[in-house]
């Protein structure tokens, strides 16, 4: 063994430049080391240790309204264009809060005439134009009344969102945040189809052939945040 | 997972053939000295045990590619732990060679032997081990890199300064095998220095640990033993630059410092490269893991994986051919000719079918190319032959002369043994690796 040993050592410039390599891989390792641990390891828990995040959400109203005359037994459709809405930047479409009234003249003749029966007012909620959950199991999307009461309807835009706080298990703020920064929810028009059926008040004179429809679209935007409750 | 690998399929039938004509070509080299005899049976099972790590690979592949498996199926399957445990037996190897080739550091002609007792043990301890731990500390078996490191490194310059401060042209063979040899062992790794050595491939160690963390935990022994791989391999280019600059200025080029040049160059340009993904690779860890640019995903293919999956076969097939590690004349001679006629027509067909993946060439101009190649080959056949084996200088030969040492005498028997050894090895962490995956760790 010594003879190998002193073979390979015959030549003192191979042994300096050995114990060079040497004392690089040392540096080396040595800097690379520190740098992980110090720059790199906590990182790297956290990106896998799972947290428990308390989520909320801040929201932003925004309200769409547009009116129209019907004749007995017209059918029109209202058309609402969501894309027009100035989101604000960090928010998205959540939820669309739809009220159809028709009380503007016949609940007044109603009120003053008890024998004056109300129009018949349905709508339908026109599905496809709009990216939104239409199949959400709590979605309202078609409504009518005869009594002469304003009725509303649903409909859930961006996935599972209901505005409720919740908790959720992540890694980090931002895939926590994940589930709740997809683009694209809300984006087309929403068409709402109405259909009026007049009714004729008992006293000549004061029945009406036409009815004024209003419809109120409340656009529900949030913005999620995520605070971390747990280790 | 990304798409298909198209090179894996082709590595492992590449190193799987070069294992096996290897192996059969040491025993049928009775002439060849003793020594670089049983380096190249070390290197023909390393061959063919890399074959089946790739051939793991390629079915894991397959199986995440169409979506035939999950993570967590895939966390306790066989196909995972029989790629880790014959990664064991791959460790094992490649630390066993550096210390008889090519300067026989352990000069014993029970070398054989106590090599395959050594592959064995490591065999049996970390297999059920690395499984038990669900490889949480299987990045410990890096150390295994230190004996090609420390051991290829002190040869190599040993021998450089033999031959230009000592004057000793023929010590050249000895150390351009011990740095062949490195760049065969340490392979793509090697071009990762400068990102090494600036701590920029930290932040790969760290989207490495964060992206397997469904697999397994991250620790601090595999954060810190991949650190140390890392520095063996930066020092290991830098030095084979250093050396290699010097020797050409004194000597002039040859083969082997284009090669290390290449790979110096290499390490820069992914350093450039590197540096401006790093948004997306730091993702993994800030945020979410974000895809890799897939121009930048190409470019790791053209350097990386043909490094890996084919210019270390074929270096490592060169030093067994030119170096005389094995007979490749008389009765050998039409074994060696079909061995490498087939490694080029692999290499070639994989190259085109590489080329096609990123250039929309039509499958008529690439088979007609191929074709042609085929061609050259056939009609070249024996001067590309004889070109891998023109120099046909023993480091034995080169080290007997000198009187540094001499000629090991290892008996006939002792190669069987530890071929024995190995198939037995390989057997063993094969079994244990099915036998854990089908009983299931329930601790």
């Amino acid at each position: 063994m010594s003879e190998i040993v002193g073979n390979l050592s015959l030549y003192g410039g191979a042994v300096k430049a050995y114990s060079g390599v040497v004392a690089a891989f040392l540096i080396i390792f040595s800097y690379n080391s520190i740098d992980l641990m110090s720059n790199h390891w906590e990182v790297i828990q956290d990106a896998t240790t799972e947290e428990t995040w308390s989520l909320s959400f801040v929201e932003e109203i925004e309200i769409l309204e547009e009116a129209m005359v019907l004749q007995d037994e017209e059918k029109q459709t209202f058309t609402f264009y969501l894309d027009d809405i100035d989101v604000p930047d960090g928010f998205l479409i959540g939820e669309l809060n739809i009220t159809v009234d028709d009380t503007g003249n016949d609940g007044l003749i109603a009120n003053n005439d008890p024998t004056n029966e109300c129009d018949s007012v349905l709508a339908d909620v026109r599905e496809g134009g709009l990216a939104a959950q239409w199949d959400d199991s709590n979605n309202t999307l078609s409504g009518q009344a005869n009594d002469c009461q304003p009725f509303y309807m649903y409909l859930r835009v961006y996935p599972n969102y209901d505005g409720t706080p919740g908790n959720t298990d992540s890694v980090n703020e931002y895939q926590a945040l994940l589930p709740w920064q997809e683009a694209g929810w809300g984006e087309g028009e929403l068409e709402i189809d109405v259909e009026v059926n007049t009714d004729e008040s008992l006293f000549p004179g004061q029945g009406d052939d036409d009815e004024e429809i209003t419809i109120t679209v409340q656009v529900v935007m949030f913005e999620a945040t995520a605070v971390e409750i747990s280790a | 997972m990304a798409g298909e690998n198209a090179l894996l399929p082709i590595a492992t039938m590449i190193h799987l053939i070069l294992g096996v004509m290897t192996i059969i070509l040491v025993y049928r080299s009775e002439k060849a000295k003793p020594s670089e005899r049983l380096a190249a049976l070390v290197l023909g099972w390393t061959f063919f045990v890399l074959g089946v790590i790739f051939l793991f690979q390629t079915i894991i592949d397959y199986q995440f590619t169409n979506e035939n498996i999950t993570t967590s199926e895939f966390s306790d399957s066989f196909l995972r732990y029989g790629a880790g445990s014959t990664r064991i037996v791959y460790l094992s190897l490649i630390a066993v060679l550096p210390l008889i080739y090519p300067y026989p550091v352990f000069f014993s002609e029970s070398f054989a032997r106590l090599g395959a007792v050594f592959v064995g043990i490591f065999t049996i301890l970390l297999v059920p081990l690395w499984i038990v731990t669900n490889y949480e500390y299987s990045n410990l078996q890096y150390i295994f890199f230190l004996v090609p490191f420390l051991v290829w490194v002190g040869v190599y310059l040993r021998y450089l300064f033999s031959e230009i401060q000592g004057g000793m042209d023929e010590d050249r063979t000895v150390s351009a095998v011990a740095a062949l040899l490195l760049i065969g062992v340490f392979g793509e790794w090697l071009t990762y220095w400068l990102g090494i050595v600036l701590t920029q491939e930290n932040h790969f160690t760290a989207r490495g640990l964060v992206g397997n963390a469904e697999l397994r935990d991250p620790t601090i022994t595999a954060l810190l033993s991949s650190t140390m791989a890392g520095a063996m391999f930066a020092v290991t280019i830098v030095t084979l630059f250093v050396g290699e600059a010097w020797r050409t200025k004194r000597k002039g080029f040859s083969g082997v410092s284009t090669i290390i040049f290449t790979f110096f160059t290499i390490g820069i340009l992914w350093f450039i490269f590197d540096y401006t993904q790093m948004g997306i690779v730091d993702s993994c860890v800030n945020t979410t893991c974000e895809e890799l640019n897939p121009i930048y995903s190409t470019w790791y293919v053209f350097s990386s994986e043909i490094i890996r999956f084919l210019v270390v076969p074929l270096i490592l097939m060169y030093v067994i051919l030119n170096f005389n590690l094995i007979e490749t004349g008389g009765d050998n001679v039409w074994f060696t000719r079909i061995m490498v006629l087939l490694m080029l027509l692999i290499v070639t067909s994989s190259i085109i079918e590489l080329i096609q993946t990123v250039l929309p060439i039509p499958q008529m101009i690439t088979s007609a190319l191929f074709a042609a190649a085929v061609v050259v080959f056939i009609g070249w056949e024996e001067k590309i032959t004889n070109s891998m084996i023109r120099q046909s200088i023993s480091v034995s030969d080169v080290l007997i002369g000198s009187g540094e040492t001499g000629l090991l005498d290892i008996d006939e028997g002792e190669y069987r043994i530890f071929s024995v050894a190995l198939g037995i090895s390989m057997a063993l962490a094969m079994l244990i690796s099915l036998l854990i995956s089908l009983m299931e760790i329930t601790v």
